[in-house]
């Protein structure tokens, strides 16, 4: 007998009650199945992820193995593109030189500052437009006008604006990221539970125990959307901006490798640029579980 | 007023919190004077509420009766002081209300509670707000009055509709108010918890005697509840209706057997058909 549930979705109005009960018999029973499924000893269902990214990252690199020792051509040129190897034997000096570790020392270090002046600006301005209103009206007409501009086409202005080309280039990082954290926070004020502030007001919470207990908890959410794609968007700018205008940094350094005919440190600069980001956007999210409790 | 450091054996404790958490019985006197309250809607403005005059002695339990949409809910909302009324005046314990305040607590329909606070966090808010030193041991008092002490320390999403409520209820109490308010406060629950939790307000409130301004759609729960039920009309809303409700406390489920008690709900009814009949009406024609 198949359980009580079943008869319902498979018995169909009209249909003579034998045709029903065929209909029950054909199905396979799809519940005991699972079952047995997930009871396999070496527990597929959490291996699974594991080894099919395994398996992609590897071909990836059998693929670019094949290409470049072969010296593919076809269109697209892989005759000096470094394989693999050449370039697993470069992140070894790599690792050991103090110039290599420098470059990422000054990357990071750009980074933190200008997403960090971003964030603790972007964040207490979204709370306070999105509190009042005519502050909203008066900023965002700018910002809106401010916003489309790539923090890239900044660098000129910015080396004109600071005295030091550090200052320039922590600028660059900061415009970047500055605006998806505003916007962000602007859109987690305005989704803010009416209720919630009534309450809070009722148990006698002044405005700045609003803002610190109320409005900001409740925007969290929204911020750490903000300042994880604001940590995207810093990276791209910071990358572009030491290529054009640095003298340090990691953006540098695949620029350089380029002009002195270092291939091996193209590829090694763009891997170090996709894990330092990677990093990044992990220490983010891992800071927005430890700051949201109370969100699973 | 609460002096748990001397009390030795649970009892005593138990003793002095409850001591602890009695309201003065000459606090909570309500009154609502001619008040008219609107909303402005493209240009014009929409009545909600007109000429509305109630009064309410301290301790009392009212429910305000009324159809779907009639205004019950900005009334109370005007109370709180969250809306101000466009004519008349509200008055608690002869101070006129001019916004929300620790001397109204308010209990709202659901999801009230602060989601980024544990219950204990939640219940401890308004007492700290007050500047309370002992803020803590207030809210641990109140939590064990509604019986949640087991879930002190989870967050509002980890407990059902009911505990959320039972939550609401003791956090809006912790801050002693002289008038609690309550605005269909069991309506998102299912009926077993709803007959539940009116059983549980009822002892609470019989310890507590606090004013209680208790809105709802739901003409049994108006009648289990309350001393008295005002009917309010279809919008723009107004008191049909003042029904005493005199039947004996403290009140069981046993209540809504009884003979007086059907009387009464029959009485209600009668009002409010007619009312919600208008309210349907006026619903479709929008």
């Amino acid at each position: 007998m198949p359980p009580a549930g079943m008869t319902d979705s498979y018995s169909v109005p009209g249909l003579p009650k034998t045709g029903a009960e065929t209909l029950i018999a054909a199905a396979p029973a799809p519940d005991s199945g699972s079952i047995r499924r997930r009871r396999l000893p070496f527990g597929w269902e959490e291996a699974r992820p594991v080894l099919l990214a395994a398996l992609s990252i590897i071909a990836f690199v059998v693929v670019w193995y094949f290409l470049t020792e072969n010296r593919v051509i076809a269109y697209v040129r892989f005759t000096n593109v470094p394989s693999p190897v050449a370039v697993l034997r470069r992140l070894e000096l790599a690792a050991q030189s103090p110039q290599f570790l420098h470059h990422v020392f000054i990357s990071y270090r750009r980074i933190f500052l200008g997403f960090l002046i971003a964030a603790s600006i972007a964040i207490p301005m979204g709370l306070l437009m999105g509190r009042f209103r005519l502050l909203r009206e008066l900023v965002f007409p700018v910002s809106e006008i401010l916003r489309p501009i790539p923090a890239i086409a900044w660098v000129p202005m910015s080396i004109m604006l600071w005295p030091s080309n550090e200052e320039s280039i922590v600028f660059i990082t900061f415009l970047g990221s500055f605006f998806p954290i505003l916007l962000n926070t602007l859109h987690g004020m305005a989704a803010v539970e009416t209720t919630l502030i009534r309450a809070a007001r009722s148990l006698g919470a002044s405005e700045g125990t609003l803002f610190r207990e109320l409005y900001f908890p409740s925007c969290l959410p929204q911020i750490f959307t903000g300042l994880t794609v604001g940590m995207g968007v810093a990276w791209v700018s910071l990358i572009a901006a030491e290529m054009i205008s640095g003298q340090f940094g990691i953006g540098y350094f695949t620029w350089e490798a380029y002009s002195l005919v270092q291939y091996d440190d193209i590829v090694l600069g763009m891997i170090a640029i996709g894990i330092l980001g990677l990093i990044s956007s992990a220490g983010i999210r891992l800071l927005g579980r430890l700051c949201m409790p109370w969100i699973r | 007023m609460l002096n748990l450091a001397k009390a030795q054996t649970a009892e005593e404790k138990a003793a002095v919190a409850k001591a602890g958490r009695q309201v003065r019985s000459d606090r909570g006197h309500i009154l609502v004077d001619k008040v008219s309250i609107g909303f402005e809607k493209r240009g014009r403005r929409t009545p909600v509420v007109t000429e509305t005059s109630i009064e309410i002695a301290p301790g009392q339990f009212v429910s305000i009766l009324g159809p779907s949409g009639c205004g019950k809910s900005t009334l109370l909302n005007s109370v709180a002081g969250y809306i101000p009324p466009a004519s008349g005046r509200i008055t608690v314990d002869g101070k006129a209300v001019t916004g929300p305040g620790s001397d109204r607590g308010m209990v709202f329909q659901q999801y009230s509670l602060f989601p980024w606070k544990t219950v204990r966090e939640n219940v401890a808010f308004g007492p700290r707000m007050l500047g309370r030193a002992d803020a803590g041991v207030v809210a641990d008092s109140f939590i064990e009055m509604v019986g949640l002490s087991k879930f002190a320390k989870r967050y509002p999403k980890e407990l059902s509709g009911g505990m959320q409520q039972r939550v609401g209820i003791a956090r809006a109490l912790a801050n002693y108010p002289s008038v609690l308010l309550m605005d269909e406060p069991f309506g998102a629950l299912d009926s077993q918890t709803r007959h539940m939790m009116q059983e549980s307000l009822l002892q609470i409130w019989a310890e507590f005697r606090t004013t209680v301004l208790f809105v709802t759609h739901d003409i049994e729960e108006a009648v289990f509840l309350g001393d008295r039920v005002l009917i309010m009309s279809a919008s723009p809303g107004h008191i049909i209706a003042d029904i005493e409700v005199d039947l004996p406390r403290p009140r069981a489920a046993a209540l809504t057997d009884d003979c007086r008690f059907l009387q009464l709900r029959r009485r209600c009814h009668e009002h409010i058909r007619a009312e919600s009949l208008k309210a349907f009406e006026q619903q479709n024609r929008l």
